[in-house]
């Protein structure tokens, strides 16, 4: 029997004006791991509108359980901010129509004992972050942060991922039994998640948007960690290769995240 | 402070849990590096992490090119039946160029020993020898070359023990604080069904549950067992059994019955360690990220240089790194600890 | 040679009048062939009950029970060295050595290796009983794949293997005193605060549940080991003798239940009923055997 791992995860619309931290961000191990799970996971809607909608497969909701549900709002606008895919569809995420650029760190807490998840930037562990950056607070965070606008985004993870398998296949041997899985990613501070399914003949990473008020995902602890210590395996700055795919805009915005966390982090430890 | 003299320098044993995180150790400046195979025979059997055959064979090549030594750890205990596959670890080891091989049964020493009499052996703290006989009873018996001391002892108590050991001594000086006397724990065993001794495993992620309520509080458990309890924004480590908190009947708080999720930090004894005889300091954290050896490595060879030249080491440095941001130096520094 | 049945040393820190009558009546009247005697766990309690050695030991080998000392299970500072380098120098009683130092005391002459030392396979059993180990009480967490395995070897090499059946099972030692650290003290100033738990303090999870058992540098596991139903494998295996450790409860009876167990006089079902009558309160289990979790309780083999 695999033990489950429950997580009842909080996140607000970002229409009704909460902040869309989706996740409980403490740069925390623990948090860190909370956020990698193993999609065989239902990602299970209260809310009954999304209950309702006619679709093949229903959307991974994020639904904000009340009685109004903004994913009615904003399901198919143009300018919502749609969730993503669901798990079993591989539908693609939704449009952000602000033009902001941003890049996406990883956040890995130096000091973690035993293996835990790393919670990862384009499915590639990247360069750390001293885990004592402080999350920012407050609706505004996310200008500061610069979030990503998912739909150009997926051919690049695609790409991403293609180029890790085809450079370092002995990683599906790391993952071993565990590629034939979902996994679904959060980067910390990031208002989006990213699902990758690790499977050697097509290696999958996609981005997703959640803004769910509750959410229930079950996950293998194993499979988490399997994947954790896989990923480690690889060398090189990544990070850096990501944000050079952005171009100048992407290395600058990661020249400011860094700085960022030297800031947030009162013990002045160079993440690189 | 280090005048030099008749000090010789010690050698920084660091761990590697991948290949990348070898290089990574061996770039930083690492002496030499430990590391173990894919399955049970070592006391880091977790999934995703270790070396196959030929990944080994690489990394020692690349070692050796960068003048960095490996040690393969074959320190777990095979159970009967299935010596075979801890025998065809030595040999492996042997054939690939391990510049020692680390290990703790009776039976697989006898046989390293017996087959390949010119290969280094060490003796793994699994092996759970802290006392002048205990030692003598391996160097004897299989021609141990250093022993990977406990993490128990205090450094006079070091010191006496050189004095009457015919081997080098390796000591832990960073990482996990480990308690309860290795290679003897059937805590994880008893409560998953996997042993630590047999199978290279504790707390095995498999059987690790974390569980949020609705107030945001975590629970960590092992095995369906309740390790312990983090209220929201507490950080959560990942659980081992001697580091939960339980309760007592004569207590009325939750505590941390066995020890504290503190690391282990010694860099303040160092020099005291040098002068005690001590040969080799050895990291521990296979299971550690590459980042974090490799920031750790790095702090850590500025240290020992450091030391070496008669400079002051750096110590603010390794704070950042241990766990819960809490260390301490364990018996090193004085008995009270027990 | 039939169904040896021993009482395993005393783990646990009891008033010394209280240990002396114990084996007092063990003597007397418990069905057992062999006794351990000697201080396992924490050296400083040793010097209480060490002046009744000799009327105990005495007592007990009239009474036709073989005395064994067992040494310390973990031994570093000079005196606790010394203690097992005496016990190993004396030739008055067999020694069973719970640790590497004692091995290399006994090394060469006829000694018992006890279930603190690592002996998992037949290589190590092979190598120790050609230093002169006539006797292994094997490792609690060995399952009975592994334990039919030894039991070929050790019939090989003539050495008998025993096992334990009864009482809380040893998981792991320390440096650190744990009992002392519950009370807010260390080893050094401890003033022996775990007499007050005959069996050991238990500890509790967050939730309630029982958990462990902290006895000293020692823990122990909450629930009580009951090998009646293995009994018969056991033997089939070729251990020839079962190992009941001292514990609150009636050690007589439950000498006496095994012996008419072994004789295949009673079931393991009515030996297991009654022995839920001695007086010691714990859940069975028996997981170790049949490579499941350790705390389980059944017959069946786990899903490994």
């Amino acid at each position: 029997m695999q033990p489950r791992t429950k997580l009842i995860w909080r996140g607000g619309c970002r229409h009704k004006g909460t902040s869309t931290k989706a996740v409980c961000a403490h740069p925390s191990e623990g948090a860190a791991l909370r956020r990698v799970w193993l999609a065989n996971a239902r990602l299970v809607p209260h809310c009954r509108h999304c209950a309702e909608q006619d679709s093949p497969s229903p959307p991974v909701v994020i639904y904000d359980g009340r009685e109004e549900c903004p994913c009615r709002a904003c399901f198919g606008s143009p300018r919502g901010n749609l969730i993503a895919s669901s798990l079993s569809s591989q539908r693609s995420g939704a449009l952000d129509a602000s033009p902001r650029l941003g890049v996406f760190q990883s956040a890995v807490d130096p000091s973690q004992s035993p293996p835990l998840p790393v919670a990862v930037s384009g499915g590639m562990a990247a360069d750390t972050i001293s885990s004592s950056i402080r999350p920012l607070d407050g609706p505004g965070a996310l200008l500061r942060l610069a979030p990503v606008p998912l739909f150009p985004l997926q051919p690049l993870l695609g790409r991403i991922v293609r180029k890790i398998a085809a450079l370092r296949p002995e990683i599906f041997d790391r993952i071993g039994p565990h590629t034939a899985k979902c996994f679904i990613i959060d980067p910390e501070n990031m208002p989006f998640v990213l699902v990758l399914h690790p499977d050697p003949e097509r290696p999958r990473l996609r981005a997703a948007l959640f803004f769910t008020r509750e959410l229930v995902i079950e996950g293998d602890t194993e499979a988490a960690v399997c994947l954790r210590n896989a990923l480690d395996d690889l060398d090189g700055s990544i990070a850096d290769d990501i944000a050079d795919m952005f171009g100048p805009p992407g290395r600058a915005a990661l020249a400011l995240l860094r700085r960022v966390g030297n800031h947030d982090d009162g013990r002045g430890h160079d993440p690189a | 402070m280090m005048t030099g003299e008749d000090t010789i320098r010690p050698e920084l044993v660091c761990p590697a849990g991948t290949p990348a995180s070898l290089r990574a150790a061996v770039d930083a400046g690492a002496d030499a590096v430990y590391c173990g195979f894919q399955n049970a025979t070592n006391a880091r059997n977790f999934p995703g992490l270790n070396f196959t055959l030929m990944e080994l064979e690489h990394s020692v090549a690349y070692a050796h090119k960068n003048g960095a030594k490996v040690l393969l750890a074959v320190n777990s205990f095979p159970p009967a039946g299935q010596t075979a596959l801890w025998k065809q670890a030595v040999d492996d080891g042997v054939r690939l160029g391990a510049d020692a091989l680390i290990v703790a049964d009776i039976g697989v020493a006898h046989y390293a020993a017996t087959h390949h009499p010119e290969q280094r052996l060490h003796l793994s703290v699994q092996a759970g020898a802290p006392s002048v006989e205990a030692i003598r009873f391996y160097t004897e018996e299989f021609g141990i070359k250093r022993v990977v001391l406990p993490r128990i002892l205090t450094i006079p108590e070091i010191k006496a023990l050189h004095a009457e050991i015919g081997c080098e001594i390796e000591c832990f000086i960073f990482g996990n604080h480990g308690l309860m006397a290795e290679g003897r724990c059937s805590l994880t065993n008893y409560i998953t069904g996997l042993s630590t001794n047999m199978d290279g495993v504790c707390s095995p992620a498999a059987n690790v549950e974390y569980i949020e309520d609705a107030q945001r509080n975590l629970t960590v458990k092992l095995g369906g067992f309740t390790l312990d309890c983090f209220a929201c924004g507490a950080m959560a480590g990942y659980p081992t059994i001697c580091k939960g908190r339980y309760m007592a009947p004569h207590r009325d708080d939750a505590y941390y019955a066995f020890e504290e999720p503190l690391s282990l930090n010694l860099a303040e004894l160092l020099p005291d360690l040098v002068k005690a005889g001590v040969t080799a300091f050895k990291i521990e954290g296979r299971q550690r990220s590459r980042a974090y050896v490799k920031a750790v490595v790095t702090a850590w060879r500025a240290a020992v240089d450091n030391i070496m030249a008669g400079r002051e080491p750096r110590i603010a440095d390794l704070l950042a790194f241990t766990e819960g941001h809490k260390q301490t130096q364990g018996a090193a520094a004085s008995k009270r600890w027990r | 040679m039939g169904t040896q049945l021993t009482i395993g040393p005393n783990l646990f820190h009891r008033p010394a009048e209280q240990k002396r009558d114990f084996y007092f009546r063990i003597a007397d009247e418990a069905p057992v062939d062999t006794v351990y005697l000697g201080e396992v766990v924490c050296s400083k309690r040793e010097p209480f009950f060490a002046p009744h050695y000799p009327e105990v030991a005495a007592r007990l080998k009239n009474a036709g029970k073989t005395v064994v000392f067992s040494t310390l299970a973990e031994a570093m500072i000079k005196r606790e060295r010394k203690m097992i380098a005496e016990i190993c120098g004396q030739d008055d009683f067999p020694v069973e050595a719970n640790d590497d130092a004692a091995l290399y005391h006994l090394r060469g002459k006829p000694h018992r290796v006890g279930p603190f030392v690592n002996v998992y396979n037949e290589d190590t059993l092979a190598f120790l009983a050609a230093k002169g180990a006539t006797h292994v009480t094997l490792p609690q967490e060995l399952p009975a794949g592994a334990l039919a395995l030894l039991g070929d070897a050790a019939r090989e090499l003539g050495v008998g293997l025993e096992v334990q059946v009864h009482g809380r099972i040893p998981l792991a030692l320390s440096a650190r005193c744990y009992h002392a650290r519950a009370h807010g003290r260390v080893k050094d100033n401890c003033q022996l605060i775990c007499e007050q738990d005959p069996d050991g303090m238990e500890l509790k999870t967050l939730d309630g549940q029982p958990f462990l058992i902290v006895n000293g540098i020692q823990t122990l596991s909450q629930t009580c080991l009951n090998l009646a139903h293995e009994l018969e494998a056991l033997t089939g295996m070729g251990i020839g003798a079962f190992r009941l450790s001292p514990q609150s409860g009636d050690m007589v009876e439950t000498a006496r239940i095994f012996r008419a167990l072994a004789d295949l006089e009673i079931s393991a079902e009515e030996a297991t009923a009654r022995l839920g009558k001695t007086g010691f309160d714990a859940p069975f289990s028996n997981g170790f055997y049949h490579q499941r979790e350790g705390y389980q309780w059944g017959a069946a083999p786990g899903p490994h």
